[in-house]
C-alpha cells in the first residue's frame, strides 16, 4: 500500500531530482530523506517509470525547417493605418476651417476673423484684445504678406547664386 | 541558422508533449505545424513566457482545433476534454518492462486534465506556473491536479 509522505517539500522536489536540476544542497537534503522514507522512494520509482515509459517520437528537423516560411517583418497593422487616416482627416479639417474663416465675411467680425486666424496658426503671441479693428485688419494683412513670402531652403542657395543676386536697395536709393 | 537551432532544441520535447496529449498518429504533422505557426507569429512573442511554453501553447491549440474539426467532420462521439481517457494502444505493449506498462496504464486512466498536468510536470519538467499558463488554470489548481494524479496512479498500482 503506497501512501503520501507528509513532507510535501520533498515530494515537490522529486521531479527536479529526477531531471537533475536541483541545486546540490537541496539534492543532498532530498536524498537523505529518501534514504529513510519508503513512501517517497516509491513515488520516485513511479516518476522514473513514467519518464522511462514515455513515448519518444522521432522528429525530422530538416523537414520542419524546410516548411518554415522565410521571416518577414510584419506589415503595418490596420490599426496604425486607421490612426494615420484619422490624423490626416484632422489636419485637413483644421486647414479647411482656417481657410473658411479667412475667406468668410459673414457672421464674424473682422476682429474675430483675424483672431481666429492668428490663433489657428499658432501665432497667438500677439495680444489681440488690445487692438482696434483697424489694427487687427492691418495685422491680418501683415500676416498674409508673411505667408505669401516664398520659403527658401538655405542649402539650395549656392555662393554663385548669391553673387548673381541683385544688391539690396540702399536707404539712399529709396529716397 | 537560428531556425534550425531552435527546432533541434525544442522539437523532441514538443513531440513528446504531442504524443502525451494523445496525438501519436500525427506527431510529425502537429510538431511541424506548430513551428510554422510559431515562426509566422514570431513578432507577437513577447518573451513573457519561455519560448518552450509558447510552443506548447500553440501545439495544444492545434490539437484542440484538430479534435474539434474531426468531431465536426465525422459526426461521431469523441473524447471531450475533461473526460476520462482509458485508451491503451499497441504502442504501450512495446514498453518492455512490465512495471512500466502498468504505470502507463495507470497514467492513461487519469482524466485528461490530470494526465496533461502530470505529464507536463514529469516528462517536460515544467513548473506549476508554466503548466498553469499552458493549460489555462491557476498555479494552485495545477499543483492539486498533479497530486491528485499521483494519488490516483498509486491507487491504480495498488489495485493491480
Amino acid at each position: 500500500m503506497m501512501n503520501d509522505c507528509e513532507n510535501i517539500a520533498v515530494r515537490e522536489a522529486l521531479p527536479e531530482l529526477m531531471l537533475g536540476t536541483l541545486p546540490e544542497a537541496e539534492r543532498v537534503r532530498v536524498q537523505q530523506h529518501l534514504d529513510a522514507c519508503d513512501d517517497c522512494s516509491a513515488e520516485l520509482a513511479i516518476i522514473r517509470a513514467v519518464r522511462a515509459s514515455a513515448v519518444m517520437p522521432a522528429v525530422n528537423v530538416e523537414r520542419i525547417v524546410a516548411a518554415i516560411p522565410p521571416y518577414r517583418r510584419k506589415r503595418t497593422s490596420m490599426r496604425r493605418v486607421y490612426l494615420e487616416l484619422a490624423a490626416a482627416c484632422l489636419i485637413g479639417a483644421v486647414g479647411i476651417s482656417t481657410f473658411a474663416l479667412r475667406n468668410s465675411g459673414h457672421g464674424a467680425t473682422p476682429a474675430a476673423n483675424s483672431a481666429a486666424v492668428v490663433a489657428s496658426q499658432g501665432l497667438a503671441l500677439v495680444n489681440t484684445s488690445d487692438l482696434s479693428d483697424d489694427g487687427l485688419a492691418q495685422l491680418t494683412r501683415d500676416l498674409d504678406k508673411l505667408q505669401a513670402m516664398p520659403t527658401v531652403d538655405p542649402e539650395s542657395v549656392t555662393p554663385a547664386a548669391l553673387e548673381d543676386a541683385p544688391e539690396p536697395a540702399s536707404a539712399g536709393d529709396s529716397a | 541558422m537560428a531556425a534550425t537551432r531552435l527546432v533541434e532544441r525544442h522539437a523532441p520535447g514538443l513531440a513528446r508533449f504531442v504524443a502525451a496529449e494523445g496525438e501519436r498518429d500525427s506527431v510529425d504533422e502537429v510538431v511541424q505545424d506548430t513551428f510554422v505557426r510559431a515562426f509566422a507569429a514570431i513578432d507577437s512573442f513577447r518573451g513573457e513566457s519561455a519560448f518552450r511554453t509558447w510552443l506548447f501553447t500553440i501545439a495544444r491549440r492545434l490539437i484542440l482545433d484538430r479534435r474539434r474539426s474531426e468531431r465536426r467532420s465525422r459526426m461521431v462521439a469523441t473524447v471531450e476534454e475533461g473526460d476520462a481517457v482509458t485508451t491503451f494502444d499497441a504502442l504501450d505493449t512495446m514498453v518492455a518492462d512490465e512495471s512500466m506498462v502498468r504505470v502507463r496504464m495507470a497514467v492513461n486512466a487519469l482524466s485528461q486534465k490530470q494526465k496533461e498536468v502530470f505529464m507536463l510536470r514529469l516528462e517536460q519538467g515544467l513548473s506549476y506556473k508554466e503548466i498553469a499558463e499552458l493549460v489555462g488554470t491557476t498555479e494552485g489548481a495545477a499543483r492539486v491536479h498533479y497530486h491528485n494524479a499521483m494519488r490516483a496512479v498509486k491507487e491504480f498500482l495498488d489495485d493491480e
